[in-house]
């Protein structure tokens, strides 16, 4: 927990915090500070934020699409008015202390001006460079540049006769003032079209001249005598009018696949010679001579070769290194100017340094002569910078283990041998493949793929001890979607043991098994390549102890996830401390705090975890970091000033704008977007209509705002994908161009149309031009909607007083907020009372005495037992709750925001003697027995311990409880110092000791406890009487049963949520059929119901253990932070309206509304309140009298979109009945 | 460069050779072999299975004689590297148990690929070279003993090792990409279970075939005689010579494979031969 020693109550503190690294973790952290009146500046060294989890395909357990999902966060972030984005920059230093740092950043150049960038790509385009180059020796300054001269030529020659072409043919002409009379021109014509004669000045014979720029190529660089005219582009410069030459000829020839003859167009000759300044590559007869020493090996020449004649390789002496795309993970190529991604925020692209030809050499400057917005600067320098700020959050992330270090398996020597990160790539939409999943030796589909987990993690041998914790669940997520991509493909996964241990990820494993992903129990020993075919074969011992061998066409490594190096340095730069892996030291009590004061760590740094997990840390650490700085919150934030709003006249007509999204190639693929515009066009008041390729990017956005301020439009449509996702990014650009933002419709022509008809693109076409044309029709009957505001009580109710009810009382009122924290029981403390020590092995009741005086002694916590919450009425900021006090009164409490930390206990079965025999126990109760009485605890010679005793199983409870392996193994441990000659056996079905707690599992096997697998097919039978004990347990690594008469017992029974149903029914909020509750979204609001304003935390939410109560107690206090820290609050606009003259109180809405919201009022009539209505839209549905209205629902606008909708011509049916 | 020169016992029977091909590399090469005078077995073959001190202390008096000589030791057998490896950690592991003192820390025992892969001989190699086997499609197999255990060995790159490869690079040679190159070659069972042997030398054969190669190249004098001797018992006649990567620089160097040296081999070993009759033509070309 954070320690707050001083509330600054002069504000000496900054109200600003710095977050370093802009993943998913950063993003949430910034948002979070931001929302909560910080002001906060997000460094991220890469060029743009999104981190890995924008690198992903799908996220388990749920498979939503990651970019779908993280995109609007990365859009939030980047439109934030008070998050100031640093990307492509470092930390450098950071002196001071907690409440009042100063940091050092350095800017690294970018060479392209973020501000006036558009992001359109036009530079990445026509850059020519595809290589690293070497670069010729540069003149020394002030020395002319010397002619650089081959002495070693190779002649290219075609599959047959160069053919010269003269499409889009340039004129060439002798200018007359400036020719020396050299004849250089005349020899270098291969077609005779040059005439001179010594001491003349030569001249060109347009008839016989094919365009082929020969002469222009030799004519020296002092004269520059033969010029180019009806050259397309050549008032930007050369670059860009050979791009737009060959383009021209590809056009008009058709894309040429495999290598064809030479057209003679020459443009490889004057980009090498005149753009790049080498002069290495020369037309003669046979072909294109090449100078292969003097090539710089930039790849310009082949790349506009509109043939693909040049083959890069061949024109040079060395072996040339091509510009790998990082994002891609090296799957594709890129050029020095590069956009991060399509997605990226911001999206500006960056020139590197290394290969850029203008920055290296000062040659080329394509780019900058083709932008049109000025944005390119050469000149750009590293910038420091210093910033001033109360605290740290450190969330750098991880990279992927190198695999090369696990030798056996070939990767980097074997082309079919990927990373699991290569493999999302090539999974995505947006990757180097679109999303088709080919193998890289020969783009063949792979049907048999095969999946080795724990490379690079639980391997003591090369360093990497801990388990990457998510590695189970994401291999088996890419199996289940490369199957979806492809239903031929047999996916195979080798583990270990599965460690699904997450909410709902065992079901998950179940639906994969369902779905054809076969699971076998191995480790690989070696994975051989068949040289002919690139085909792998994948040996391994399986369960029968047999040798097996088996054949895959593809073989994915599930690498570990590890600290990087260059992190390892900024965390040394930033004075905090770390384990031996290099992931951050902290106390098991405060999760997010770093060892230096003020500093604090978030995510996958912080030791191995999932996005929800980081998800929730982010929140929590911005909780942490924000909480010191409490009274200096909102100092130093930038109000929104928001255009005022355009009212409309009467008279004014409709104006529309029409937005057709590519989604990348989400939607573009199969929908014929370009048409859906055209269409959109020809519609009744539609004035513009455009298709941008990813309408939700932050330039896009812009581009809208500018877009209705040119045309004056009053209404917009975007078809696109989902509103629930994207409707409140356009709607608030539309705030932001000064129109009401209900003047707004989305057509989801990618969820409800690409996705669901790729094969059928004709008919998808004609139903996203109806999707987009009912939405045009709803719009136009739009009307303009207010949003009241209203005053946001800061309190926060907490039920349940726990470790997690009581850290989050703690930290909420020291961010300045009341709370109200009520326990059912006499006294706080929860289960954790009756535990000893935490799974890093400190003692609870320490923590837990200290815990407890801080609430009690906290005059802003108002500490409620044996209370019980027995109602609660009002809504998000303006809650009311009826409390039952001990004395059986009750009383109101008024507060902003409800926290559940309701928490659970152990499962007490009565199985195996559980209950009955004193030599049968469960682990808490031998964890108690260590402590009361160690003596007779240590007399125990011998022990087993049965996992998963009620776990994973239908007939008690049916998911794993995620923290009972930890506890045999600690457990385990403790007995061994006790006794050390105990004998420990412990019977499990997958040891699921996830992170760091993967080193104790270590301990434990090397301490001498004996791990014995068990099936469920095959569980140990267990006869436990007064007498004794008796298991026998078939041991599959000596293929033999094995009989065991311990002293002891000990069950690991697994946890169960208390009893929540009223309370579950009472705040509306749904629980899953186990009884935890049910995050609004189970990848990215981990600690949020559904419900607004209502959150929840610690083992209410599933089992875990008290570092994640604790850092999810925190995460909660975070979110209600973003609530509790605004004096007032927005409703939607979205409300339904009893108009009274027709209402005739029939009480149907009373009864319809799920929420409980319309009442009778004094004037006898229907009365809905608009804070409280969700705006489902039930009562509209159900009033008899049609006498209640739903904004942006009423009939106009429904019967305007069937209308619509009934206008559209049927669509031809192609082929078949 | 001065060396001291361990030949173990194979390189002075069955694989005279190699001991050849290793002395005669090294002189062109700069490199000045001395011999550990009076040096005794290793321990490889029955010694280290038959008793750990008899084991342990052959190795070490050959050790201790090297470091009155003070040079790095050059060890071209796989099992003497390995056993010299062995002892030499276990010395400095455990000084006092093997009552050694004053051995020195910094003597190197050196297997002989990883020697003449460093770049300054490799590029030595391609200098001095007067042909080039252009052409020749080469499967380098290493076998077990100069690699693993990578603790005693100390090799870093022992799943994917490159030594051989760019030793073959350096004549000129096209070293084939397959997956079997340390894979066992049974040299231990070859007497006392021919039927594993034949299976497991049948199995890189046919790898190496698979892969295109035209022969073999290796550093180990166990797997050069196992593998060739092996393929004999097998069904298929189209054999595959086992080369010493030595073999290949020293005709390399001299411009021409000695008929006495390809009758060495237990199979046809013709195809190195064939390439350099070609190989004159092949570097006027490129002239």
């Amino acid at each position: 927990m954070t320690e707050n020693p001083h509330i600054d109550l002069f504000n000496r503190t900054t109200g600003a915090v710095m977050v370093v690294g802009g993943g998913i973790s950063g993003m949430q952290s910034a948002l979070d500070l931001a929302n909560s009146g910080f002001k906060v500046y997000l460094v991220e060294s890469s060029p743009a934020i999104g981190g890995k989890m924008a690198q992903l395909d799908k996220t388990f357990p749920t498979n939503d699409c990651s970019m779908c999902i993280v995109s609007p966060k990365l859009v939030e972030v980047g439109r934030h008015r008070n998050i100031e984005l640093l990307t492509h920059s470092d930390v450098a230093s950071l002196e001071g202390e907690a409440g009042n740092f100063t940091a050092g950043i350095i800017q690294q150049a970018r060479y392209v001006d973020v501000d006036k960038c558009t992001g359109c790509g036009l530079c990445e385009l026509v850059c020519p460079v595809t290589q690293a180059s070497w670069w010729p020796e540069q003149p020394e300054e002030g020395e002319k540049k010397k002619k650089l001269k081959a002495k070693n030529k190779q002649l290219i020659e075609g599959p047959g006769a160069p053919q010269p072409t003269s499409l889009a043919k340039w004129t060439f002409t002798v200018d007359e003032e400036k020719c020396s009379k050299c004849g250089s021109c005349y020899r270098a014509c291969l077609h005779g079209a040059v005439s001179w004669q010594k001491k003349e000045i030569s001249s060109i014979d347009q008839e016989k001249c094919t365009g082929c720029g020969a002469c222009f190529v030799a004519c020296p660089e002092k004269f520059q005598a033969v010029t180019i005219s009806e050259a397309e582009e050549l008032d930007k410069n050369l670059g860009t009018a050979i791009r737009a030459r060959s383009d021209e000829i590809k056009k008009i020839q058709g894309e040429v696949q495999s290598p064809a003859d030479c057209i003679r167009c020459g443009l490889c000759a004057m980009m090498c010679t005149k753009v790049m300044g080498i002069g290495a590559l020369k037309m003669v007869e046979a072909g294109i001579e090449a100078g292969i020493d003097i090539c710089q090996v930039c790849g310009a020449c082949a790349s506009v070769c509109p043939v693909n004649y040049l083959n890069v390789p061949e024109l040079t002496d060395k072996t040339p290194r091509p510009l790998l795309d990082e994002f891609n993970e090296g799957l594709n190529l890129r050029k020095p100017i590069n956009i991060f991604y399509p997605q990226a925020v911001p999206r500006v692209p960056v020139i590197d340094e290394a290969s850029c030809v203008k920055l290296n050499t000062g040659e080329c400057g394509t780019c900058q002569a083709v932008c049109g917005v000025g944005a390119i600067d050469y000149t750009h320098t590293v910038k420091e910078k210093q910033i001033e700020i109360g605290s740290v959050i450190f969330s750098p992330g991880i990279e992927v283990f190198d695999p090369a270090l696990r030798g056996e398996f070939g990767y980097g020597i074997h082309k079919n041998v990927v990373t699991s990160i290569e493999f999302e790539r090539l999974l995505s939409a947006s990757g180097p493949t679109s999303g088709t999943v080919s193998r890289p030796s020969d783009d063949k589909h792979p049907r048999k793929i095969a999946w080795i987990q724990c490379v690079g993690s639980r391997d003591n041998s090369c360093g990497r001890d801990y388990c990457s914790s998510v590695c189970c669940m994401y291999a088996t997520k890419e199996a289940y979607i490369a199957r979806e991509h492809d239903s031929s493909i047999e996916p195979t996964i080798f583990y270990i043991d599965m460690r699904s241990f997450g909410k709902n990820f065992d079901n998950y494993i179940t639906r994969a098994e369902d779905n054809k992903v076969r699971f076998v129990r191995a480790m690989i020993s070696r994975v051989y390549e068949d040289p002919q075919t690139g085909d792998l074969e994948v040996r391994y011992i399986d369960d029968n102890g047999d040798r097996q061998s088996e054949v895959f066409e593809m073989v994915v490594l599930s690498v570990g996830i590890q600290v990087p190096e260059k992190t390892k340095q900024l965390a040394e730069t930033l004075a905090i401390d770390m384990d031996a892996y290099g992931f951050a030291v902290t106390d098991g009590f405060s999760p997010m705090a770093a060892s230096r004061p003020g500093v604090y760590v978030s995510g996958a740094f912080n030791g191995p975890k999932d996005i929800p997990e980081t998800v929730s840390e982010a929140s929590g650490a911005a909780q942490a970091a924000s909480v010191g700085l409490a009274a200096a919150r909102n100092t130093l934030l930038t109000e929104e000033e928001l255009p005022k709003e355009k009212i409309e006249e009467p008279d004014d007509l409709l104006r529309i704008g029409v937005f057709v999204c590519h989604c990348g190639s989400n939607i573009a693929s199969v929908v014929d977007v370009a048409a859906v515009t055209e269409y959109a066009a020809t519609l009744p008041n539609v004035v513009f209509a455009d298709h941008p390729l990813y309408t939700c990017s932050q330039d896009s956005v812009e581009t809208i705002k500018d877009l209705i301020r040119e045309h004056d439009l009053n209404r917009v449509v975007v078809s696109a994908c989902s509103p629930s996702t994207h409707e409140p990014l356009f709607m608030s650009t539309l705030q932001q161009a000064g129109i009401n933002k209900y003047y707004f419709d989305m057509a989801n022509i990618r969820d409800q149309c690409s996705w669901v008809h790729p094969l059928e693109p004709e008919k998808a076409t004609e139903k996203a031009k109806r999707l987009m044309r009912m939405a045009v029709a709803n719009v136009s009957q739009a009307e303009p909607l207010t949003e009241l505001e209203f005053d946001v009580d800061s309190a926060l109710l907490i039920i349940g007083g726990g470790v997690a009810g009581m850290t989050a009382a703690v930290e909420a009122s020291g961010q300045g907020f009341g709370v109200y924290l009520v326990e059912q029981e006499a006294e706080l403390g929860g289960q954790v009372n009756r535990l000893q020590r935490s799974w890093d092995g400190q003692e609870f009741r320490p923590f837990l005495d200290d815990l407890k005086a801080r609430v009690e002694a906290d005059d802003k916590i108002r500490v409620l037992t044996s209370s019980v919450v027995v109602d609660q009425g009002g809504f998000v900021g303006s809650f009311e709750s009826e409390v039952m006090t001990p004395t059986g009164g009750s009383r109101k409490i008024k507060h902003g925001a409800t926290l559940i930390a309701t928490g659970a206990e152990e499962y007490r079965p009565d199985i195996y003697g559980l209950n009955e025999f004193d030599r049968v126990v469960s682990q808490t109760d031998f964890e108690g027995l260590m402590v009361n009485d160690p003596a007779q605890a240590g007399s125990c010679n011998s022990v087993v311990m049965l996992q998963c005793a009620g776990s994973r199983c239908e007939e008690h409870l049916d998911y794993c409880s995620r923290i009972c392996c930890n506890q045999a193994v600690k457990n385990s441990l403790r007995l061994k110092e006790l006794n050390p000659e105990a004998r420990i056996d412990v019977l499990y079905r997958d040891m699921r000791c996830y992170g760091l707690t993967e080193i104790d599992y270590r301990r434990a096997r090397l301490a001498g406890v004996n791990f014995i697998r068990f099936d469920p097919e095959k569980a140990p039978a267990i006869a436990a009487s007064e007498d004794g004990i008796e298991v026998m347990v078939y041991d599959p690594s000596i293929q033999m049963d094995v009989q065991l008469n311990p002293d002891l017992l000990v069950l690991s029974t697994g946890v169960v949520p208390r009893d929540t149903e009223e309370l579950a029914t009472m705040l509306r909020v749904p629980r899953n059929d186990n009884g935890f509750f049910i995050e609004a979204h189970a990848k990215l609001r981990p600690v949020d119901l559904a419900s607004e304003g209502i959150f929840m935390a610690g083992t209410a939410h599933g089992p875990k253990n008290v570092t994640e109560t604790i850092a999810q107690a925190q995460a909660a206090v975070g979110r209600a932070a973003t609530i509790l820290a605004n004096e007032k609050l927005k409703l939607s606009g979205v409300f339904s309206t009893v108009i009274p003259e027709n209402c005739a109180v029939c009480l149907t809405c009373v009864r319809a509304c799920p929420y409980q919201v319309p009442v009778i009022n004094e004037e006898h009539t229907a009365f809905i309140n608009p804070a409280l209505c969700q705006g489902c839209g039930i009562c509209v549905a159900e009033c008899p009298a049609k006498t209640i209205t739903l904004g942006r629902f009423q009939d106009e606008n429904i019967n305007a979109k069937l209308k619509s909708y009934g206008e559209m011509e049927p669509v031809a049916e192609t082929g078949g009945a | 460069m001065k060396l001291s020169y361990y030949p173990g016992c194979s390189l002075h029977g069955t694989a005279l050779d190699y001991d050849r091909s290793v002395q005669e590399v090294c002189g062109a090469l700069g490199i000045e072999l001395v011999e550990i005078p009076d040096w005794n077995c290793c321990g490889a073959s029955s010694a280290h299975m038959t008793n750990h001190q008899i084991g342990m202390r052959l190795p070490l008096r050959n050790l201790l004689l090297a470091a009155e000589l003070g040079h790095d030791v050059l060890v071209p057998c796989a099992a003497c590297f390995q056993r010299l490896k062995a002892a030499e950690r276990s010395l400095k592991e455990e000084p006092e148990y093997w009552d050694i003192e004053g051995y020195p820390e910094d003597l190197n025992i050196i297997h002989i690929s990883s020697l003449l892969a460093e770049d300054r001989l490799i590029d030595k190699i391609r200098e001095q070279s007067q042909v080039r086997f252009d052409g020749l499609k080469l499967a380098c197999y290493y076998g077990c003993l100069s690699l693993r255990h990578p603790k005693i060995t100390g090799v870093i790159n022992y799943e994917q090792p490159r030594t051989l490869e760019a030793i073959v690079e350096s004549v000129g040679g096209q070293p084939v990409s397959w997956s079997h190159r340390t894979e066992c070659c049974s040299g231990s069972l070859t007497m006392a279970r021919p039927d594993i042997a034949r299976k497991l030398v049948g199995d890189i054969v046919e790898a190496a075939k698979r892969a295109g190669a035209d022969g073999m190249v290796t550093d180990c004098p166990m797997c050069q005689a196992n593998v060739e001797s092996r393929q004999l018992d097998l069904a298929s006649t189209d054999y595959l010579p086992v080369f010493f990567g030595t073999e290949l620089i020293s005709a390399a160097l001299n411009g021409h494979y000695p008929a006495k040296q390809k009758k060495v081999h237990l199979v046809d070993a013709s195809v190195l031969d064939e390439v350099l009759t070609r190989a004159p033509q092949n570097r006027e070309e490129t002239v």
